[in-house]
Order: structure tokens, then C-alpha cells, then sequence
């Protein structure tokens, strides 16, 4: 059990990251600029990540799981691991790295080690996802700036009620951002597990049964929260007051509409609801928050009139997609053989 | 968390109504003190001079309390600097106002019947644009989209008191009603600190319509 423990610490240290860094998209101008305190932001995002995580994780972790069915221990540490290190090392180059797509790469990397067959649809549809994620979010922006704007001039409303109303919807929207991160990104962390998850179902009382998905969706979720309360503090003071100087009123754009997007790229209810109404689904795929940040900044820019568009970002994120997957299969690919030949584990079956 | 469930800037809210009514109180007991000075009626311009003081001691009380519950409650954090710095602005008005009573309550000036409606019209300028400015500060609270119409206005009387101090120089330095040089220069330099009200007036609307700029989205 504990060597199982131990191959499973790969997409922990995967979570607690992902924590770290993202949870800093969602309160970091709030929390900069002392609108929320860190706290407050902390224990939110965590909570509702974890009941993301926990209520509605379920439909990306499937997708990842479709991608490779991963079902040796040492295999899933592996892919975890190299995307982690991705992560770690495009991060260190400056570039708006994704988990999503350093863990597909990984995943894609075992694919080829092991001779398992690709599902291309599954690729296609997680490869649009990606493309979709900055564009819906500068779409959503655009929309939500002209609404704001709107509002904002047209109604008479007192300076400190005006703070006060934006305060709280920074919260609130918060909360949905951490639910939303939580519901999309559990993949990131748990999806290479689900074929091999080290828990077994437990029976509590008559009528519930905690399943080995529920178990790998709470930890995943718990290392995500821990991630944030213990290290995202430094990452939102920075991009609270460093190069995404936001207003209150644009943050609160900005979280809206990458949450938004996170959701519907996550939501299974939405998923179902769009199949009873006859209308095209939209998949499930875990896609970037960062990336989905990016795209409503931009998205504010465009709505301003395009003199504030950073094309030099949008061009390290295009770079990102490609180098990102590819650093990532390739690192897996040889950190699989050395795993297989040097340390005589079984990474596929 | 319970700071930001709990909407605690009403109590704000009535600290600068206060802080205002202080500042627009003070700039009109300065006018009718000055208009009561040029007429010669000393007396009642002291008394104004005793009320702009309590009125200054009360304004710095208010702007204490203001600056402590901006920062207690956590305000408005993005704009508070920006608010403080408005406000503070303001009580140099009333410092102003009453440094220049207190010069005239002092040193009596003589002012040359011909020059009394010139200077009774330069100090309801400065005085008029101080008021605009207040209402502008209100506004800058309450509805801001109507700010500009205010800070046009404080625009026109500053230019109106940059024009009468103009005109009285010239009468004081060109006319022979005033013969001796120092009298000449007093007389200059109380047209200088009246039309200085304005002038303050005017800097304060230019600060604000930049801290307008900074609140658009």
C-alpha cells in the first residue's frame, strides 16, 4: 500500500502545483490589491476546488482516461511525473505553461511506449478545446466589458456601495473560478489514475458507498487546496501587482470569463442538457485556466479599443501549445524506458 | 470575512459628508468675513475668523477619522490613495481661507472705495469655485458620470478670479488712488491669496477628473 501511496505522490505533487499557480488567476488581483485578504481567498478556493473536484470532476478525468487507459502504477507515476517536470521547467523558460496539455503529452508519450492505440477523436476534440479556451474567454470578456461598461455608466450608485458590490462579486466569482478549476483540472491530476486507482470502494453505512474514483477525486482536490493555501500567496501578490495590474471591475471580468469557460468545458450537466435540446455537446476536456486568463485580458484589450493586446504573450502561448505536449510526450517516452530497464517496473500491461 | 459581508462604509460615507459641510461652511463664512472686512466692520470679521477656526479643528478631526476608517475597513483599497489625497487637498482650502482672514483681521487693509466691488467680486469667485468643487467632490462620490459638468464650472470661476486679479492689479499699480509702493504691494498680495482659493480649487478639480480617468473600466 504505501509503495502504491508512493506512485500516487507523482499526481499529488502534480495537484499541490497546479494549486500554487492557478488559484492565483482566480483571486490574485483581488487579493493584490488588498480588496480580498489572502485568507479569505485561500480557504475559499480551496474549499471550492475540492467541491469541484468531489461533485463534478468526474467527465474530464473520463476524457484523459480515454485518451490512455494507463493501468500499471509505475506507467501513471511516470506520465504525472514528466508532465509535472514540464510544467516546472516551461514555467522556469517564462512561458504559460498548461497542465492539460503537458499531461496529454505525457500520456501521449506512453501511448507510444506502450503501443497502445491513440483515440484521435478524443485528441482532435482535446486539441479544439485548447484552441477554444483563449478565444471563448476573449469572447465572453468582450461581452461582460460592454455589460459592465454599460451598467457602470448608467447608474448612480455611491463610490464605497459601488466597492463594496464589486468586493463581494469578486468572491462570489471566486468561488465559481475555484469550483470550476476544481470540476476541469482534477484530470490534470487524477485522470492518469483512474485505471489504477490504489483505493478500493468503501461501504459507509446502508445506503453510501465511497468509491475508489471519490477517494482519488478528494485527494486529488485536497493536494490541489493544499497547493493553495501554502504557496499560492506570493504568485497572487505578484500577479496582483505585477504584469496583470488589473482594476477590480476587470478582474472580476477576467475571473468570470475564464471561469465560465472552464465550466462549460467541464460541466456534464451542461453536456446533457445541450444532447436532450438536440444541440451540439461540448466536450469534456481539461483545458488551461491560464491560457483561459490570457484570452479574457486579451478580450478586454480588443473591447478597448486592440491597443492593449499583448501579441509577444499570444505568441508564447501558441508556442506553448506546441513545445509543451511534445517536451512532455518525449520526457515520458524516455523516463518510461528508464523505469522499465534500469528500475524493472512494469509501466504498461 | 466578516469585514466584507458587513457594508461598513455608510459610517464613512457620513465622516465625509461632515468633512464637506466643514470645508463649504468655512469657504462662505470666509466671504461674508472678508466682505464685512472691506467695509470696515472688523468686529464681526474676527468672529468669523474665531468660526473658520473651530471649523478648521473640527475639518481635521473629520479627515483623522476618515483616513483611519478608509484603512480599518478596507475601503475602496484600489482608489483610497487617490480618495485621501482628494480630501487632504481640500483642507488646504480651509487652512487658506482662514490664514486669510486671520491677514486681514490683523493688518486692516484700507481699500479704496472704487476698488470694494472688484474685491467683494474676486473673493465670491474664489469662494464660488470652492462651492462647485465641493459639489464635484459629492459627485466624484455619489455619481460620478456627472462629475465633468462640475469641473467645468470650477474651470469658468477660476478664470473669472484670474481675470478680476488681473484688473485689480492694474487698477492698484496704474491708478493714483493708491500712492505709497508698500501700500501697493499689501494690497497686491491680498488679491494674490484671495484669488489663491481658486487656484487651489482648480488643482483639486484637475486631480480629480485624472482620478475619474483611473475608475473607468
Amino acid at each position: 500500500m504505501i509503495l502504491k501511496l508512493f506512485y500516487l505522490s507523482s499526481g499529488l505533487f502534480m495537484g499541490w502545483s497546479l494549486g500554487a499557480n492557478d488559484a492565483a488567476n482566480i483571486f490574485g488581483t483581488a487579493v493584490g490589491t488588498k480588496m480580498v485578504r489572502f485568507t479569505t481567498a485561500a480557504i475559499i478556493s480551496g474549499v471550492f476546488i475540492l467541491l469541484g473536484a468531489l461533485l463534478s470532476g468526474a467527465g474530464t478525468t473520463g476524457t484523459l482516461g480515454a485518451l490512455g487507459a494507463i493501468k500499471a502504477l509505475p506507467g501513471a507515476f511516470i506520465v504525472s511525473l514528466t508532465a509535472a517536470l514540464t510544467i516546472m521547467s516551461m514555467t522556469k523558460a517564462g512561458l504559460p505553461v498548461s497542465t492539460s496539455q503537458a499531461i496529454v503529452g505525457s500520456i501521449l508519450g506512453w501511448n507510444f511506449f506502450a503501443g497502445a492505440t491513440t483515440d484521435y477523436t478524443v485528441l482532435y476534440r482535446i486539441a479544439g478545446a485548447w484552441l477554444f479556451t483563449p478565444i471563448l474567454a476573449a469572447l465572453f470578456s468582450v461581452g461582460l466589458y460592454f455589460l459592465f461598461k454599460a451598467i457602470l455608466e448608467n447608474i448612480k450608485i455611491h463610490l464605497f456601495s459601488l466597492d463594496w458590490i464589486i468586493k463581494l462579486s469578486l468572491i462570489l466569482a471566486g468561488a465559481f473560478g475555484a469550483y470550476s478549476l476544481g470540476m476541469n483540472n482534477i484530470a490534470n491530476v487524477v485522470g492518469v489514475f483512474m485505471s489504477v486507482s490504489p483505493f478500493v470502494d468503501i461501504q459507509v453505512g446502508d445506503y453510501f458507498v465511497l468509491s475508489s474514483l471519490q477517494q482519488l477525486l478528494f485527494f486529488g482536490g485536497a493536494s490541489i487546496a493544499i497547493g493553495v493555501i501554502t504557496y499560492s500567496k506570493n504568485v497572487m501578490m505578484t500577479i496582483g501587482s505585477g504584469i496583470y495590474r488589473l482594476s477590480p471591475v476587470t478582474a472580476l471580468i477576467v475571473v468570470l470569463s475564464s471561469s465560465l469557460v472552464l465550466f462549460l468545458f467541464a460541466s456534464e450537466n451542461l453536456q446533457a442538457g445541450l444532447i436532450a435540446l438536440g444541440l451540439p455537446a461540448i466536450p469534456l476536456v481539461p483545458v488551461s485556466q491560464s491560457q483561459g486568463v490570457v484570452g479574457a485580458i486579451s478580450g478586454i484589450g480588443i473591447a478597448k479599443g486592440g491597443g492593449n493586446i499583448n501579441t509577444r504573450l499570444l505568441g508564447k502561448i501558441v508556442v506553448g501549445w506546441l513545445l509543451t505536449p511534445l517536451c512532455a510526450g518525449i520526457l515520458s517516452y524516455i523516463s518510461l524506458f528508464i523505469m522499465q530497464n534500469v528500475f524493472l517496473q512494469k509501466v504498461f500491461i | 470575512m466578516k469585514n466584507i459581508i458587513q457594508n461598513k462604509s455608510k459610517d464613512l460615507q457620513n465622516e465625509i459628508d461632515n468633512y464637506l459641510k466643514c470645508i463649504t461652511d468655512s469657504s462662505l463664512l470666509f466671504f461674508e468675513g472678508a466682505r464685512e472686512a472691506y467695509r470696515g466692520d472688523y468686529d464681526d470679521a474676527e468672529n468669523r475668523y474665531r468660526d473658520i477656526s473651530e471649523l478648521e479643528r473640527r475639518a481635521d478631526e473629520h479627515l483623522k477619522a476618515i483616513q483611519y476608517k478608509l484603512y480599518a475597513y478596507n475601503i475602496a483599497p484600489d482608489s483610497r490613495a487617490d480618495i485621501f489625497e482628494l480630501l487632504d487637498g481640500l483642507d488646504d482650502i480651509v487652512d487658506r481661507a482662514k490664514k486669510n482672514i486671520f491677514q486681514i483681521c490683523v493688518e486692516k487693509p484700507v481699500i479704496p472705495d472704487c476698488m470694494k466691488d472688484d474685491f467683494i467680486a474676486i473673493t465670491a469667485a474664489s469662494v464660488d469655485a470652492v462651492d462647485i468643487l465641493i459639489q464635484g467632490v459629492r459627485s466624484f462620490f455619489e455619481d460620478v458620470n456627472s462629475l465633468e459638468g462640475y469641473i467645468k464650472n470650477v474651470y469658468l470661476y477660476e478664470k473669472k478670479a484670474d481675470a478680476l486679479e488681473e484688473k485689480i492689479k492694474r487698477s492698484i499699480f496704474q491708478s493714483t488712488v493708491v500712492e505709497e509702493l508698500a501700500r501697493k504691494f499689501q494690497l497686491r498680495y491680498y488679491v494674490e491669496k484671495i484669488a489663491m482659493l481658486s487656484d487651489l480649487a482648480e488643482n483639486l478639480a484637475k486631480k480629480m477628473l485624472m482620478y475619474k480617468i483611473k475608475r473607468i473600466i
